[in-house]
């Protein structure tokens, strides 16, 4: 499977994220010996979720990175959708990530100066959504906060909202442009257990309804039977100088 | 709306107290510049225009500056007088039409410009109401006198004494109002016309008062064949009426009386140039051509006025390196936000757009205030111009 750059093929049954033979090498922090992440195979099908564990500095954050397109590998194939993001120039990337990619972050990364609502709709605003993919959107953000939970708070800015309602938002935010994949590093490091698990349900569930494939940084180690598969970062990161 | 743009808008209006600093700091550095400089060539236009129009100006030898700003605006100055033999001297010459002026009183501040029917038809002045000041005690008013006054046609307008402690000079003068000009956006509009003969009744050079036979015999000092000298004490009449006025008469040679300047009114170039040129030859008065006049004061005030704009350009300066300063940190505290937006797909250089958008947002808004209140600042301060 392939795609020219830029070509934005989608073949048939692609849909999910397919990693194949991907190489990155990274450093764990400045001034440390690099290391190299080599993923020989990696598919997640629609509506299939996985956990990636391992140590801090293991790559997981990188492996999210890649699969999300923000790192472009060394050599390899990554497809989110049906297209090959390692193949597009930064900008096509870029208009892909916001097409097909939703991302949920540890510290939620909410705009603190838009409403609940507005910031539902960032990855729309900042991909140039035309007026009806907007009015669309906001259709689609009202109903995703119905779904999780926040649907009377929309017009709250975050400051207003509790740390477990800021999450809903940042994964309503995540998922209101119908992606692909849905990447979460760490999302319920913030939250209290209950909170945390609530979180992880919500967006399983979600996730799953909507087709979209998820994978899920966590160190949460209580969560992981909730997840069609597993992976351990620490089997495909190791020192550059072994791979030599 | 541009996704960036709104992103722009919507930190710019959340920001309200930041954003409001910065657009009143801009609004205010670009308002200052621009309102002097549009001040500055109204001025420039509405000195050279009124200059442009008047031919030449003649007066007693002194400052040449003064004698064109009081004969073209009225304005106060210690002008030596012209005796008005000089003004018939030179009409007799038959070289140009001579316009006297006198502009030595007030009334309750405003100039009172004694001169003949030849001003107000060379100005073209017309009245809105009434007619021209012909009679002797009467005046015409400009326009913005009489609305400030509030006076109209059949009013009384005192004149402002000028020695007050001084019972030797004459009273204040009770003036007629026969009419009002309609307004001409010139010095014109702010001054009281009146004959000249009525300003030598303000100089108390010409008087009224009882007739000799019916003077009380008290105040006779001494009566000789061909004239009667009498007290001080003796009331001379503070207004023109129509039963008085017959009394009102000058002492000594009426070709003596005095001028603050002449306005002369050429056939030709040629004979503007001729005149000029035996005036000034002549050296007992100077002639002058306002234009010359306007552009060397203007020559100065404008020299002065670069100075200023560059003083106004590096305020300029130094008000965008503080903006740019502001928007700098601004973009360092929205790091996060930044990284955020580039993670989710934003295109790249987000930030740089976003910051961008916004100022450009600050200074639309603040050029906008600020051309708002430069016109409003034109629209409510033409008397600093037109007044002069």
């Amino acid at each position: 499977m392939s795609s020219e750059p830029g070509s934005g093929l989608r073949p048939e049954g692609s849909a999910g994220a397919h990693l194949r033979d991907v190489s990155f090498a990274y450093a764990r922090s400045a001034g440390t010996r690099p290391f190299r992440l080599d993923v020989e195979e990696l598919r997640l099908q629609p509506g299939e979720a996985a956990a990636v564990i391992g140590p801090s500095g293991s790559g997981k954050t990188t492996l999210v990175h890649l699969c999300a397109g923000i790192l472009v590998p060394e050599r390899g194939e990554v497809t989110v959708g049906g297209v090959r993001l390692d193949a597009l120039t930064d900008a096509e990337r870029r208009r892909e990530r916001a097409r097909q990619v939703g991302l949920v972050f540890q510290e939620f990364e909410l705009l603190d100066y838009l409403s609940a609502l507005e910031n539902i709709l960032v990855p729309l605003r900042v991909r140039g959504a035309t007026r009806e993919e907007l009015r669309a959107g906001k259709a689609r953000a009202s109903e995703l906060a119905r779904a999780v939970g926040i649907a009377d708070l929309l017009g709250r800015p975050p400051a207003q909202l509790s740390q477990g309602e800021r999450q809903r938002v940042a994964i309503a935010r995540a998922l209101v442009t119908e992606p692909a994949l849905v990447l979460c590093d760490e999302p319920t490091g913030n939250l209290d257990p209950d909170a945390a698990s609530g979180a992880v349900d919500l967006l399983l569930s979600e996730a799953r309804a909507r087709g979209a494939a998820l994978m899920m940084v966590t160190h949460d180690h209580s969560l992981l039977d909730r997840f069609d598969r597993v992976l351990d970062v620490t089997s495909l990161a190791r020192a550059e100088e072994a791979t030599r | 709306m541009s996704g960036i743009l709104f992103l722009a808008w919507r930190h710019a209006a959340a920001h309200r107290a930041r954003t409001s600093i910065l657009i009143a700091c801009v609004a205010l550095a670009l308002w200052v510049p621009w309102t002097a400089g549009a001040l500055a060539g109204q001025y420039d236009q509405t000195l050279r225009a009124r200059a442009a129009e008047t031919p030449l100006i003649l007066g007693a030898p002194g400052n040449r500056y003064d004698l064109t700003l009081a004969a073209l605006y009225f304005r106060p100055s210690r002008l030596e007088t012209v005796p008005y033999q000089e003004l018939e001297r030179l009409q007799e010459g038959g070289k140009a039409t001579l316009v006297p002026l006198h502009m030595r009183f007030t009334a309750r501040g405003n100039p009172i410009v004694a001169t003949s029917v030849e001003y107000v038809e060379f100005r073209g002045l017309e009245p809105a109401e009434g007619r021209h000041a012909l009679r002797l005690g009467e005046v015409a008013l400009g326009a913005e006198v009489a609305q400030t006054l509030g006076l109209r046609p059949g009013d009384a307008l005192l004149s402002d004494p000028t020695e007050l402690y001084d019972i030797s000079r004459p009273p204040a003068l009770k003036m007629r109002v026969a009419g009002v000009y309609r307004p001409t956006g010139t010095p014109d509009d702010g001054a009281v016309f009146c004959d000249v003969r009525t300003a030598w009744v303000l100089e108390g050079i010409a008087h009224g008062h009882a007739p000799a036979e019916e003077i009380d015999e008290s105040l006779v000092l001494s009566r000789a064949e061909e004239s009667v000298a009498v007290s001080g004490a003796l009331m001379e009449y503070a207004e023109v009426t129509e039963e008085n006025e017959d009394t009102f008469h000058y002492h000594g040679d009426t070709a003596l009386l005095p001028l603050s300047a002449m306005l002369a009114i050429p056939g030709s170039r040629k004979d503007g140039t001729l005149l000029k040129s035996a005036v000034n030859a002549a050296g007992e008065l100077q002639a002058v051509t306002p234009t010359k006049v306007i552009d060397d004061l203007l020559g100065v005030v404008f020299r002065i006025k670069a100075f200023f704009d560059l003083v106004g350009g590096f305020l300029l300066g130094t008000t965008a390196l503080l903006v740019s300063v502001v928007f700098l940190l601004s973009s360092r505290l929205r790091t996060a936000e930044m990284r955020t937006l580039d993670r989710i797909g934003a295109p790249r250089r987000v930030g740089a757009g976003l910051i961008g958008l916004e100022a450009v947002l600050v200074l639309l808004v603040a050029a906008a205030l600020a051309g708002g209140a430069t016109a409003a600042t034109l629209r409510w301060l033409p008397d600093l111009v037109s007044t002069f």
